[in-house]
């Protein structure tokens, strides 16, 4: 038999005992929770946010129906104010429904990142588990036949103690 | 005619995961639980903390109207009515991110429990593991020793019998 000279990382190279040691076969492959482009979200807010500050300035809802900048009457004045106010408001609730699908979105994705990390090193420890599983069945066979070969040998040995013994009775009696 | 002695009494057989001195005993009766215990990666706190849930819940108020409505007629109304759209998104932000923070606490508290119930169950599995090992090593090491002692006192008994056959034979012969 000869060893193997290729490199592996997949078993011990020696007959050092392999536990605790760190070994690329049983090791995670996720690397970190997988997030959406921050910046891309926090555009989306700033967008929104000053869509707020505009859609809140009530002169784009008012009809020019008088002359200079001050043209309308009150009662157009306060209508659009209203409709300012109101497009303004949701737009801020929609920024800061941005802020909070960010932070949620993050805070999901660290979850599920330790909840698959988790899933994986669960795997891994019965991978462990396995070999060391088929490594104690290897030990048990061998210790079970070093006592078979022994408890033959001894078996062997003593046939011969005796045969020997009866082949001399078998002899001394045909002397005497 | 000489008789085999008595069995030793054996009694009843240990208590599971007790030792008993009459009988040969494992070397432990419970998995190994690593130093400090069973530990998850898995946090439960809350996801989000008191500053960020109030940076969602603090919905701006919008500009005021720049014309007419500033100190004008109906200024009151529109800002009460500012008031009511903004403390109407504070208020369903603020479920939107107590239901997440519920929702994800819940989630991460079940997926904890799993990752430390698996890690138990390894740990069951390898003292399962450790412990027919053990066993078998036992019987294995008891079937050695007592198969010699068969064999030693065949080999004795055999050579008495030849012995004895002998000196039959040569008493008889006198």
């Amino acid at each position: 038999m000869f060893k193997s000279t290729t490199v592996s990382n997949s078993g011990p190279a020696t007959d050092a005992p392999v536990r605790g040691r760190y070994d690329q076969m049983y090791g995670t492959t996720f690397s970190g929770p997988v997030q959406k482009d921050r910046q891309f979200q926090d555009a989306a807010r700033n967008e929104s946010m000053a869509k707020a500050v505009y859609q809140g300035d009530p002169r784009q809802f008012m009809n020019q129906m008088g002359k200079g900048v001050r043209a309308g009457g009150k009662m157009e004045a306060y209508r659009a104010g209203i409709q300012g106010a109101a497009q303004s408001s949701k737009a801020y609730a929609q920024a800061n429904q941005d802020l909070l699908n960010r932070l949620a979105d993050e805070r999901a994705a660290n979850l599920q990142f330790q909840e698959r990390l988790s899933g994986e090193r669960g795997w891994m420890r019965d991978l462990q588990m396995d070999r060391d599983a088929v490594n104690s069945r290897m030990a048990m066979n061998a210790y079970k036949e070093f006592a078979d070969v022994e408890l033959a040998e001894k078996e062997r040995e003593a046939k011969r103690i005796v045969n020997e013994a009866n082949r001399a009775a078998t002899i001394m009696s045909a002397l005497f | 005619m000489k008789k085999l002695s008595p069995l030793k009494e054996i009694g009843a057989i240990p208590k599971p995961g007790y030792s008993n001195p009459r009988f040969w005993s494992p070397s432990k009766n419970t998995p190994d639980v690593p130093q400090g215990g069973f530990t998850s990666i898995i946090g439960t706190s809350r996801p989000l903390d008191d500053a960020e849930v109030n940076r969602v819940m603090q919905v701006a108020t919008g500009p005021k109207a720049v014309y007419g409505a500033v100190g004008g007629s109906g200024a009151a109304s529109t800002d009460a009515l500012q008031d009511a759209f903004a403390q109407m998104s504070a208020n369903a932000l603020g479920s939107a991110q107590d239901e997440f923070q519920t929702k994800y606490q819940s989630q991460a508290q079940k997926s904890q429990a799993e990752d430390i119930l698996g890690q138990k169950q390894s740990a069951t599995d390898r003292f399962r593991m450790e412990m027919g090992v053990e066993s078998f090593a036992r019987d294995t090491w008891q079937r050695l020793q007592q198969g010699y002692k068969d064999l030693a006192q065949y080999a004795i008994e055999e050579q008495k019998n030849a012995s004895a056959r002998f000196w039959a034979s040569f008493l008889g012969s006198l």
